[in-house]
C-alpha cells in the first residue's frame, strides 16, 4: 500500500508504522462511505499519510492527532471527487438518487439484514449529511470537534445532523433511537 | 427500540478492512531516479542543445559562403555579360559595352578564337547574325 522513504531525523520509523497502523483502519473506513469504492479509499488514505510524513507535524494530544488525519482525510476526498479523473470517467448521479452500495460492503453485510439495510440508508444519504452522521456516532466526536474537522460552525453541524437523521428515520424501516446532541 | 449508534458501529464494521503493508525504500534504490540520473540527462541534453547549434551555425556559415560565390559569379554584369557575350555572339564584352556606349569602337561582330572550339562549328549562326545586322 505505502512505501516509506526513510526519514533522517524527524519521525523514527517505529513511530511512523505505528501510527500507520493504528489510524489506517479509522481513516479508510471515512474513504471508503465518501468515495463509495474500495480503490480509490486506498489511494486516498495512501495521500493522507505521505502528507503526513511530509509534514511533519507535531501533534498536542492524541485527539488533535486524529482530528488532523481525519481532516486531511476528508480533504483528500473531496479533491479527489472533484478532479477531472472523477469527472470524465462516470455521470455523477442526480442529488437524491440512489447509489448502490458496493459489492464488497452489501456482501459482507449480508448475513444481517437490518446491518446491510442501515448501511444503505446511510450510504444513499448526501456527502454532507454522510460525514456528519458518521463523525457523530461511529468515531464518538462531539459537535464542536466535528466542526472544527469539517470548518463549518456548530450551528450548522447541528442542523446536518438533524436533516440527516430525519432522512434516516424517513428510509429506516424499524424505527431506531437517536441520541440528542 | 434498538440504538442507532451500537447498530451503525456494527455495521461499519463488517466493512473489510484491506491488507495493507509498509514497505521501506533503501537509499540506493531511491537513487535510481535521483539527483544523479538527473544530472547524467541533464549533461546530455546540454550536450546534444550544443551539437546542434554548432551544426546550425556552420550550416549557416557554408550556406553565406555559396551565397557569396554564386552572387560573385551570377551578379557580376560583367562576368555574366562576357559568358553570354562568348557563348552566343563571339565577341568580347568589352568591345560590345564600347560599341552599346556609343563610342562604337571596333566591330561588333569580331570573333574570338576560342569561341567555335567550345560549341563546335558556329559559323552559321555567327554569319546568320552577321547578316542581320548592318
Amino acid at each position: 500500500m505505502s512505501d516509506l522513504a526513510k526519514e533522517e531525523g524527524g519521525q523514527s520509523r517505529e513511530t511512523l508504522r505505528l501510527t500507520i497502523e493504528t489510524y489506517f483502519p479509522t481513516l479508510y473506513r471515512i474513504a471508503f462511505l465518501r468515495m463509495k469504492n474500495e480503490a480509490d479509499a486506498e489511494d486516498v488514505v495512501q495521500e493522507v499519510f505521505f502528507r503526513y510524513m511530509r509534514s511533519g507535524m507535531v501533534f498536542v494530544s492524541k485527539e488533535h492527532e486524529k482530528a488532523w488525519f481525519i481532516k486531511v482525510t476528508l480533504n483528500c476526498c473531496r479533491k479527489l471527487w472533484k478532479s477531472s479523473w472523477m469527472k470524465y470517467r462516470a455521470a455523477l448521479p442526480e442529488e437524491g438518487e440512489a447509489v448502490a452500495v458496493p459489492e464488497t460492503a452489501e456482501a459482507y453485510c449480508l448475513k444481517d439484514e437490518q446491518s446491510r439495510e442501515l448501511l444503505k440508508a446511510v450510504w444513499e444519504l448526501p456527502d454532507r449529511y454522510r460525514e456528519v452522521i458518521h463523525l457523530f456516532y461511529y468515531e464518538d466526536l462531539s459537535v464542536k470537534e466535528i466542526a472544527d474537522i469539517v470548518g463549518k460552525q456548530e450551528s450548522t453541524v447541528t442542523s446536518l445532523l438533524t436533516r440527516g437523521r430525519r432522512i434516516l428515520k424517513r428510509k429506516l424501516q424499524e424505527e431506531y433511537r437517536f441520541e440528542e446532541f | 427500540m434498538k440504538n442507532f449508534r451500537e447498530s451503525y458501529k456494527k455495521a461499519v464494521d463488517a466493512i473489510p478492512i484491506p491488507d495493507f503493508y509498509v514497505r521501506e525504500i533503501s537509499q540506493t534504490e531511491r537513487g535510481k531516479d535521483g539527483s544523479g540520473a538527473r544530472g547524467k540527462r541533464g549533461l546530455t541534453a546540454a550536450a546534444f542543445a550544443g551539437g546542434m547549434v554548432l551544426i546550425c551555425a556552420l550550416g549557416g556559415v557554408a550556406a553565406d559562403c555559396v551565397k557569396d560565390r554564386a552572387e560573385a559569379g551570377e551578379n557580376d554584369p560583367r562576368t555574366a555579360a562576357k559568358d553570354t557575350n562568348r557563348l552566343h555572339f563571339g565577341y568580347s564584352y568589352e568591345k560590345r559595352q564600347n560599341y552599346d556606349n556609343g563610342k562604337r569602337e571596333g566591330k561588333i561582330y569580331e570573333q574570338h578564337s576560342d569561341f567555335s572550339y567550345r560549341y563546335g562549328d558556329h559559323q552559321d549562326d555567327a554569319a546568320a547574325v552577321k547578316g542581320r545586322r548592318t
